[in-house]
């Protein structure tokens, strides 16, 4: 029996063909779990959480939760669940569960992989957090969104390029745990940044040069100068404005910026691998999540990825997993080193 | 009721983005009281991804008290001056 992580390999690497066949081979070892789940399910009491019991892999299952303007998720109640009809009065319950909804086919669809945890995790987002909260976070088990402060910020479901961001901060803690300070920081918030820019990709499914390769359009309300809070492909520009101040965005590790305040900056010299990411796919062109995705995909997941990791680290580890998806000499490898040539990472 | 000069810087949060103001406040005592008893403290570890932090500065005749806050650690005392802190960062 080949083990299921192979045959992902395979649905993701293989010819047409072995794709076809690995997949017709993973549906069956989920009807083989399956029916032993039902057999273990029909001796002992079912329950839901179970992650066997009845579930179709790559299925999704989604509820919405109101936490009516208090800074808590406890007591937040049960708006929408998978499979409703939208709610007809609050676009933020509908913009969650849409972006979600983004989110779980992306990566299900570019990468196989099942959700958060590759294991089926249902997803949880709580919308209405907080009073004038200008935010949204991944706090390990759900999605929390504020609905902005309507002076500076919109409403956070409105981009669904945030929700990919912070579904894609679950996706690090559960493959490489990278701690959230100085440059091992900068790199989860730019694989957030990535995967996030990915699932809008995905979801309008743009090429490369059609991208906007910005983070969070829409965001910013129309009394702010600026376009996005984030420009992965010219960090820095995203905007300039008398009450946020400048883009503070590095583009190069000339630029790399010291700082105590968030955590080491980590929101601000992510701006480096972002440019790096968007100038490598940029260069390859076509569907960014097929080669560059892939490369950053399988560089988030290598088992020498350290959770101290630094830009340089895992560079390297990009460029080792270009080179296994077409070689020393191919494209993505070229393309991928590059792009953090470009931006004075050292390889 | 005890005046202080107070300055607040907020950093963090996905939009990465810093809210700063500086204002006069009286605080009543029940928020003084927590303030000051912040005083010194925090700064620790990350509270995770995209979380705000809070660094607030109070003086009054020679003294000083600096505390650095994540939002988790926002209490009902804390939170009235922090709210009225970044309405003022958000005027023009």
């Amino acid at each position: 029996m080949i083990p299921p992580h192979i045959l992902k390999a395979i649905c993701r690497n293989g010819t047409p063909e072995q794709r076809d066949w690995a997949l017709a081979t993973l549906s069956l070892d989920a009807t083989l779990r399956l029916a032993r789940a039902e057999a273990t399910a029909s001796r002992a009491p079912a329950r839901r959480s179970d992650p066997l019991a009845a579930r179709r892999p790559g299925a999704l299952e989604r509820t919405i939760l109101d936490a009516g303007g208090r800074s808590s998720v406890d007591g937040a109640r049960v708006v929408r669940e998978e499979g409703d009809p939208p709610s007809s009065e609050d676009v933020a319950v509908n913009e969650a569960y849409d972006g979600l909804g983004a989110t779980h086919t992306f990566w299900w669809e570019a990468y196989t992989r099942d959700s958060i945890d590759d294991r089926g995790m249902p997803l949880t987002g709580v919308v209405h957090f907080g009073s004038r909260y200008d935010n949204a976070f991944w706090d390990g088990r759900r999605m929390v969104f504020g609905d902005g402060d309507g002076d500076l910020f919109n409403r956070f479901t409105i981009a669904v390029d945030i929700i990919g961001h912070e579904l894609a901060h679950g996706v690090t803690e559960d493959e490489a745990a990278l701690r959230y300070t100085g440059q091992s920081g900068a790199l989860n918030e730019s694989v957030s940044d990535v995967f996030g820019s990915l699932v809008k990709q995905h979801a309008l499914g743009q090429t490369a040069d059609q991208a906007d390769w910005l983070i969070g359009a829409g965001l910013l309300t129309s009394r702010v100068k600026g376009r996005a809070l984030r420009s992965m492909i010219e960090p820095g520009t995203a905007y300039d404005d008398p009450v946020l101040g400048k883009d503070p965005q590095p583009a190069t590790m000339d630029g790399y910026v010291t700082t105590a305040a968030d955590n080491g900056g980590v929101h601000v010299n992510s701006g480096i691998p972002n440019r790096a990411f968007a100038l490598a796919a940029t260069e390859l062109g076509g569907l960014a999540w097929e080669r560059a995705g892939r490369a950053w995909y399988d560089a988030l997941r290598s088992p020498d990825l350290r959770q101290t990791a630094g830009f340089s680290a895992f560079a390297r580890l990009t460029l080792a997993a270009a080179e296994a998806l077409d070689g020393r000499t191919g494209p993505v490898r070229r393309a991928v080193a590059g792009g953090w040539d470009a931006v004075g990472v050292r390889t | 009721m005890s005046r202080f000069d107070v300055s607040l810087r907020r950093s963090g949060g996905v939009a990465g983005t810093t809210l700063e103001a500086r204002a006069s406040v009286d605080l009543p005592e029940h928020e003084e009281r927590a303030w000051l008893a912040m005083s010194g403290a925090g700064g620790g570890e990350p509270e995770g991804p995209d979380r705000f932090s809070y660094e607030v500065e109070l003086a009054r005749e020679g003294e000083r008290h600096r505390v650095v806050l994540g939002e988790t650690e926002v209490t009902d005392d804390l939170r009235p001056l922090i709210d009225r802190l970044l309405e003022t960062a958000r005027s023009r």
